[in-house]
Order: structure tokens, then C-alpha cells, then sequence
């Protein structure tokens, strides 16, 4: 009986709790409650997950109106996939960030800025899990719009200019969206996806249909950062509060990826957008000078949350160029980085919230010697920077491995020569601040405070996690290429 | 050719003109009220494409809550702001040319919508009995789609309470006493809005209307009453306000999950159906009026930490 009901609660349950967090208001209790709701949501992702993965897809009709009339969710093995890891981060990030607020948020608005970041979780949550576009376009702009806030709440006044960047860039976007939606229905009349992708009439015989893919995929794209669309993420990492920054660096990009996929594969399939509209030479030149250009900008941060902001762009590059292939391997290659990127981004966010929670600064300079000072965080940004170099026996290397295959299966050797070439680019940037922390002695006038169990553990959660899931690959790989051939083999 | 087809051709000439206007003008407080003359012509454009029900709204929410919003902010801003200058002209040739050409691709693909539109009327239509509601508009929102209607009364709670955690830690401002003819004329409008809003609410099953503009129209009686030196709104805010905010959702949401025990959720059995959405399209009309009262309070900068006056 409550299995049917999984899909729904899995956005309802953070729904439900945000207005809560508005009228319980003391800032213990409502710690205390979103520790609770964020261990909730995840339990709700896992039965939905092995649910998928024994029985194959769920289906839930909202007001038992079934499409087109109505909305329906579905979640099949992509779906499942992200939702347990959305869930899966904002269970380690939310206990994390009832410590770290302490210091960045005044304690009189925890409760509201706990309720927006619980609407966040369900707007991506819903993302995921809804199989019609519109209501799509819907939960995009709730966890847009709660991203905004979230971001301008960040401590230093430019918070509020980053968020207004964002704001106006992710606006343009959302536009751009709703107006691929308009014009895919007033061509189809419906507004599922699964019936959209039905009912899609051939490339050569509409011009809408055309129309429609480049507002969508641009749309995305900004969403997603793909560069040159990129220019509103390094601020809004760079000022948001530590909690929020490793999140949607963990999330909110994937999430745009992911309907990246299901525009291109579920709704227009890999006919329409491979062959009629040449994917595979757009994408790919995007996605090698986004990976280039963004490492080479990287090197040059001072700021250390900056520096990571502009690694998250070049990763961005990489599960596009995964996408690109349109092959299964790419698509694996694409979402196994998917999962790898969010665990080891967000432990590598978390640890400089560590830092700046300990110090109060994230510069280079303040870096110096805290490898002696901090030795728990230092090593796990030591393990997160190995990832994002891709060094054997962590995630990284197998996000890696899985592209070079698929660039070798097309016997592409440029490409797969460029993603060994980028590898050297990040331990050029991630050198730098290992140098910092491990050859140079501290400065001497900085006093660290300690930093709280209660943020170590997820932390070391996360790092623990992006070892272990280099070594036994089969989940994260197992799911994506399940995820890959479903998206391959058409509709849900 | 008739006055119908006149207009037609004239309106959008109007709207691209206007909106260059605006994005020319130089003093912000003749932006803000051209800005609110381009929602009205927005709204008698909804009417041109049968569309009233987005015409009332448009008219109630993109011109007179978003004008007063921006005529709050600018007041907060101050009036002795330096004119904005426009773009040089070499800056504004690159952006005239990608927006042209961007309509240009959007009316390219709209030239073969001209002869087939697809669309879900007769779809509609045929399941209009089993919703309850006679005006098809309403059916969409409040039954086939209640979920995106839901969600969008959370984005109105969400808006609200962003606005308020950014702009109430920044400081607060006393009201300010009006003069005698507004206080005569807010004691006699005041009521009239209030009954206005209940009666589109009222109406909206059948004929356009509905949650959104009339609480609209409430907002509009709150701001009044605050533009009238009186608190109360506010003064509400700390034991009643914060529930009136989260009414709307709360009771959807009671009503959706009240709706899981008939299958899924937000199933309303036709026999209950109408009282729920009477219901909900109160609730959501208090919260939507209380939360563009907030909004706009807190662009005033009338709420927030007595702490930080003056900044």
C-alpha cells in the first residue's frame, strides 16, 4: 500500500517540512527535525531504488487523472538512480550544515533558511521524478528560485550580487525552457514525456519540433553551466554558505544534466537528436574547451571555493563529452560521473567549509601549513583533489576510464588523448593548495578554532565514499548502465 | 478590415514599442509606471487571444502588485538616485541582433502552427462533468492539474519568505501617516476589494476568476492599509501572519494527502469535490493576498529587525 504511494512522498516528505520549520522556529528544534526529515527522504529513495531495481518502473497519477489530462511520475532506472543521489547528499550535507550555519547564518533565521534549503531538495527531487515537462518547468523554478535565496543569504555583501547574476541568468534559462514546452505542445498537445516522445513527428517535416529542441537544450544548458554558458557559477559557489555550496555543486548541476538526457533521449530520441540535429559534433567542442579553458582559469584562483567552482565547470565538460558519444559507454561514462563527481565535489566543499569555519578565510594564504594544523580535513582534500585528478583507486579514475573507452570505441584518440591531458591541469590546481597546506608553515597570527565532530564525520562519510566506490565499482557502474540502455532503447 | 483585426495588428506594435521605451528611459520612477501601463496593455492583449482568465491576472498581478513592488523598492532606493544612463549605441547594436534574431527563429517555427494547432480543448471538454467545475480554466487548475497549482502557491511561500530572510535582516523603517482624503477613501475601498476578491473566488468554478487575482486584489486592500499607517498587517505578522503564509499550501496539501485515501494523491471524489476546492481557493487567496502584503512590506522596508533602523 505505501509502496504505491513512494513517488509522491518522495517530494511531499521535504514539502511537507518546510512550512513546519516556518512555525516550529527555534533554531535547536528545527536542527534537530531536518536531520530527521533528510534521513526520511533518503530512506524513501532506497525502497524506491531496490523497488526499480526488482520490479522494474513505477508509475503514480496525481488526482488519478491519467495523461494527458493529468501528471503523472515515473520513476524507471535513471530516475531512481538520481533521486538516491540528491536524497543520498542532502542526508550527509543537512546534519553537516546545522553545525556549520552557526557561523555564517544569524540564529534567529535558521528556521527559514532551513525550510528554503528543504524546498530546494524537494524542487530537484521533483525534477527528477516527474514525467511530464511542464510540471518539470515547475520544480525547476522552485529550486531555482530557493537557490537564489540560499545563495544571497552566503555572508559577505557580494552574496546578493552573485545571486542576482544567478538570478538573472537561470531566468533567462527557465525561459528559454518554457518556451521549448509551448511549442513541443502546441505541436503535440500533450505534455508527458513518454507521450511527447510518441508523438514526435520527424525532424524534416517541422520546423517547430527544431525550434523547440535548440530552446530546450539551450535552456539546459545555462542550467547545467555548459560552457560559454558558465558565467553565473563561480560567484554563486564562491559566496554562498559552505552547506549550500558543496549541495547544489553536488546536485543541482547533475540534475540539469539529467534532463539534459531525457530531452535528448527520452523526448526527441538519439534518431532526432544524432543524426537531424548532429549532437555529436556540437556537443563535443563545448564540452573540450569548457574542460580546458575552465582548468587553465583554475590554476589562477586564489580563492579556494573559486578554484573548485571553476573545477566543477571543466566537470560539467566531462559528462556532456560522455553524453556526446551518444553510445552506451558515453552515456555510462556520463552518469557514472555523474555519481562520482557529486561525491567527491561535495567532500572536497566540505572540506573548505571546514576550513573556513576553522579560520573564517578560504584563501591560499590561509592554507598555509594546515595540513599540520588540520590534519583530518587536509587529507580529505588530499583524497578529494586525487579524484578530480583521476589517480587509480578512487571514483575519479573510473569516470575517467569509462570516457577514454568510449572515446576509443569511435577511435577518437584526440579526445581520449585530451582527457588524460586535462588530468594534468587539475593536479596543477589541486598542487598548488596541497603545496600550500603541506610545505609551508602556518601563519603564525591565524587562530583555528576546532572544528565540531558533527561536520567531520560527514565529511570523511563522503571521502571514504569516493575511495570505496573506486575500488568496488559495480553499484555506481551497474546502475548507470542499466540507466544508459534504458535511455538508449527509447521511452520509459 | 474590422476594429477586432485592427487592434490585433496594433497591440503587439505597441508592446515591442512600449518595451523599448522603457528600456530607454532614463528616470526610474517613469520606468516603473510605463512598466505598469505595458502590464495593462499584456492584459488587453490576453483579452484579444480569449484568454480573460490570464487577462484578469496579468492585470492584477503583472501590473499592480509588481508595480507597487517596484514602486516600493524605488522608494526605499530614494529619490535623489543619479538617472541610469543607457547603453552606447555600438553596445546596443549586438543585442537589437541576437533578439531579432531569436524572434526571428521563434516566428519561423510558429509559421507552421498557423495551419494545424493541436490542442487539448476537446480533450478537456469531454472530462469537464467528471471535475465539478464548469469553466474549463478552472478544471485544468484546480483538477487535472491541481499538483502544478499547488506547487505554484509553494513558489509564492517560497518568494515570500526569500524575500523576507534577505531584506528583513537589513534593517526597518517606521510607517508613515497619510493625509485625511487617503484615509477617507481607504476606509470605503478597503471593504470593497475584500468583497471583490471573495466574489472572484466565489464565481471561479463557472466564469473566469479565481485564487490568483483575487488575492491580488486582497494584497492590494493590505497595502492600502499599511500606505494608511496602519500596522495591523504586520503587527499580525508575528502570531497570526506566519499561518495566514503557509494557509494556502497547508490546506492543499491537507487536501492532497486527504486524496491518497481515494487512491492517489490529490484524488477529490466529485461528490467532495467542490467544497475542497472552495476551500483551497480561500485558503490559497488569503495566502496569496498575505504574501504579496509581505513582499511588499518588505521591499517598503517595513519589516524586519528593529535592530538594524537606518541602514
Amino acid at each position: 500500500m505505501i509502496t504505491d504511494h513512494l513517488p509522491v512522498l518522495q517530494v511531499v516528505i521535504p514539502l511537507l517540512a518546510a512550512p513546519l520549520c516556518v512555525v516550529l522556529r527555534g533554531s535547536f528544534a528545527v536542527r534537530q527535525f531536518v536531520k530527521v526529515v533528510s534521513g526520511l527522504t533518503f530512506l524513501c529513495s532506497l525502497l524506491i531504488f531496490t523497488h526499480v531495481t526488482r520490479h522494474g518502473a513505477m508509475g503514480y497519477e496525481l488526482g488519478g487523472w491519467q495523461p494527458p489530462w493529468g501528471i503523472e511520475y515515473r520513476v524507471d532506472a535513471l530516475n531512481a538512480f538520481l533521486l538516491l543521489i540528491i536524497s543520498g547528499m542532502a542526508a550527509v550535507i543537512l546534519p553537516y550544515g546545522t553545525r556549520s550555519i552557526l557561523r555564517e547564518i544569524p540564529r534567529e533565521q535558521h528556521h527559514l533558511f532551513l525550510a528554503i534549503f528543504l524546498v530546494c531538495v524537494a524542487g530537484l527531487l521533483g525534477i527528477a521524478v516527474t514525467a511530464d515537462i511542464f510540471n518539470v518547468f515547475v520544480f525547476l523554478e522552485i529550486s531555482a528560485l530557493s537557490s537564489y535565496a540560499l545563495i544571497g543569504m552566503g555572508r559577505s555583501r557580494r552574496a546578493l550580487t552573485a545571486a542576482y547574476q544567478y538570478l538573472i541568468m537561470g531566468t533567462i534559462g527557465s525561459t528559454f525552457l518554457l518556451i521549448g514546452i509551448g511549442l513541443l505542445y502546441m505541436k503535440t498537445g500533450t505534455l508527458n514525456m513518454a507521450d511527447l516522445a510518441l508523438r514526435m513527428p520527424p525532424p524534416h517535416e517541422s520546423s517547430t519540433v527544431i525550434a523547440a529542441f535548440a530552446f530546450l537544450s539551450v535552456g539546459v544548458s545555462i542550467k547545467l553551466a555548459v560552457f560559454p554558458l558558465h558565467t553565473w557559477l563561480p560567484n554563486a559557489y564562491t559566496f554562498a554558505p559552505s552547506m549550500v555550496t558543496a549541495f547544489l555543486a553536488a546536485t543541482a548541476t547533475k540534475v540539469s544534466f539529467y534532463l539534459l538526457l531525457r530531452i535528448v533521449f527520452t523526448v526527441f530520441g538519439v534518431g532526432f537528436a544524432f543524426e537531424a540535429m548532429h549532437l555529436q559534433l556540437l556537443l563535443p567542442p563545448l564540452a573540450l574547451a569548457g574542460i580546458f579553458v575552465a582548468s587553465t582559469v583554475a590554476i589562477f584562483q586564489t580563492n579556494i571555493k573559486r578554484l573548485l567552482a571553476f573545477s566543477s565547470i571543466a566537470q560539467i565538460g566531462y559528462m556532456v563529452l560522455g553524453l556526446s558519444f551518444g553510445t552506451a559507454t558515453g552515456l555510462t561514462a556520463g552518469i557514472v560521473h555523474l555519481f562520482n563527481h557529486a561525491v567527491m565535489k561535495s567532500s572536497l566543499f566540505l572540506a573548505i567549509g571546514c576550513v573556513s569555519f576553522a579560520l573564517g578565510a578560504v584563501d591560499l594564504r590561509a592554507m598555509r601549513g594546515l595540513g599540520r594544523r588540520m590534519p583530518f580535513t587536509m587529507a580529505a582534500f588530499l583524497i578529494g583533489g586525487l579524484n578530480l585528478i583521476g589517480i587509480p583507486f578512487t571514483a575519479g579514475f573510473v569516470s575517467k576510464w569509462y570516457l577514454i573507452l568510449a572515446a576509443l570505441e569511435q577511435q577518437r584518440w584526440f579526445v581520449a588523448g585530451f582527457c588524460l591531458l586535462s588530468s594534468l591541469l587539475a593536479a596543477v590546481y589541486i598542487g598548488r593548495v596541497v603545496e600550500a597546506a603541506y610545505f609551508h608553515d602556518p601563519d603564525p597570527q591565524l587562530t583555528a578554532r576546532p572544528v565540531p565532530r558533527g561536520m567531520l564525520a560527514p565529511l570523511w562519510l563522503l571521502t571514504g565514499a569516493s575511495l570505496f566506490f573506486g575500488i568496488f565499482t559495480s553499484f555506481p557502474v551497474g546502475a548507470a548502465q542499466r540507466a544508459a540502455l534504458l535511455l538508449l532503447g527509447g521511452a520509459p | 478590415m474590422n476594429a477586432g483585426t485592427l487592434m490585433d495588428l496594433i497591440l503587439p506594435l505597441g508592446l515591442v514599442v512600449l518595451a523599448e521605451i522603457i528600456l530607454r528611459q532614463r528616470r526610474a520612477a517613469e520606468a516603473v509606471a510605463q512598466f505598469m501601463v505595458f502590464g495593462l496593455l499584456m492584459a488587453v492583449a490576453w483579452v484579444r487571444v480569449d484568454a480573460p482568465d490570464l487577462a484578469l491576472t496579468e492585470a492584477a498581478i503583472g501590473s499592480g502588485v509588481t508595480g507597487a513592488l517596484l514602486l516600493a523598492a524605488l522608494r526605499r532606493i530614494g529619490p535623489h538616485r543619479e538617472p541610469t544612463r543607457p547603453l552606447p549605441s555600438p553596445a546596443r547594436l549586438p543585442v537589437y541582433t541576437a533578439t531579432l534574431l531569436l524572434g526571428g527563429a521563434l516566428s519561423w517555427a510558429l509559421i507552421e502552427l498557423w495551419s494545424d494547432p493541436v490542442s487539448l480543448t476537446a480533450a478537456v471538454d469531454a472530462r469537464l462533468a467528471e471535475s465539478g467545475s464548469s469553466n474549463p480554466v478552472a478544471a485544468v487548475i484546480l483538477n487535472f492539474r491541481a499538483y502544478d497549482t499547488f506547487l505554484e502557491i509553494g513558489v509564492l511561500l517560497l518568494s515570500a519568505l526569500a524575500v523576507y530572510t534577505l531584506a528583513g535582516s537589513r534593517g526597518r523603517r517606521s510607517l508613515e501617516e497619510p493625509g485625511p482624503v487617503f484615509q477617507f477613501y481607504l476606509s470605503r475601498l478597503a471593504p470593497l476589494f475584500a468583497i471583490v476578491a471573495l466574489y472572484l473566488v466565489w464565481i471561479g468554478s463557472r466564469r473566469p476568476g479565481g485564487a490568483f487575482p483575487a488575492g491580488a486584489l486582497l494584497s492590494g486592500v493590505g497595502v492600502l492599509v499599511l500606505l494608511g499607517a496602519s500596522p495591523w498587517p504586520l503587527g499580525l505578522h508575528r502570531k497570526v501572519v506566519r499561518y495566514l503564509l503557509v494557509a494556502g499550501f497547508g490546506v492543499f496539501l491537507f487536501a492532497g494527502l486527504w486524496g491518497g485515501r481515494y487512491g492517489a494523491m490529490l484524488t477529490l471524489p466529485p461528490e467532495q469535490a467542490k467544497a475542497w476546492k472552495l476551500l483551497i481557493e480561500l485558503a490559497c487567496m488569503l495566502s496569496i493576498g498575505f504574501s504579496f502584503t509581505v513582499l511588499f512590506a518588505c521591499c517598503a522596508g517595513w519589516l524586519g529587525d528593529e535592530s538594524g533602523e537606518g541602514t
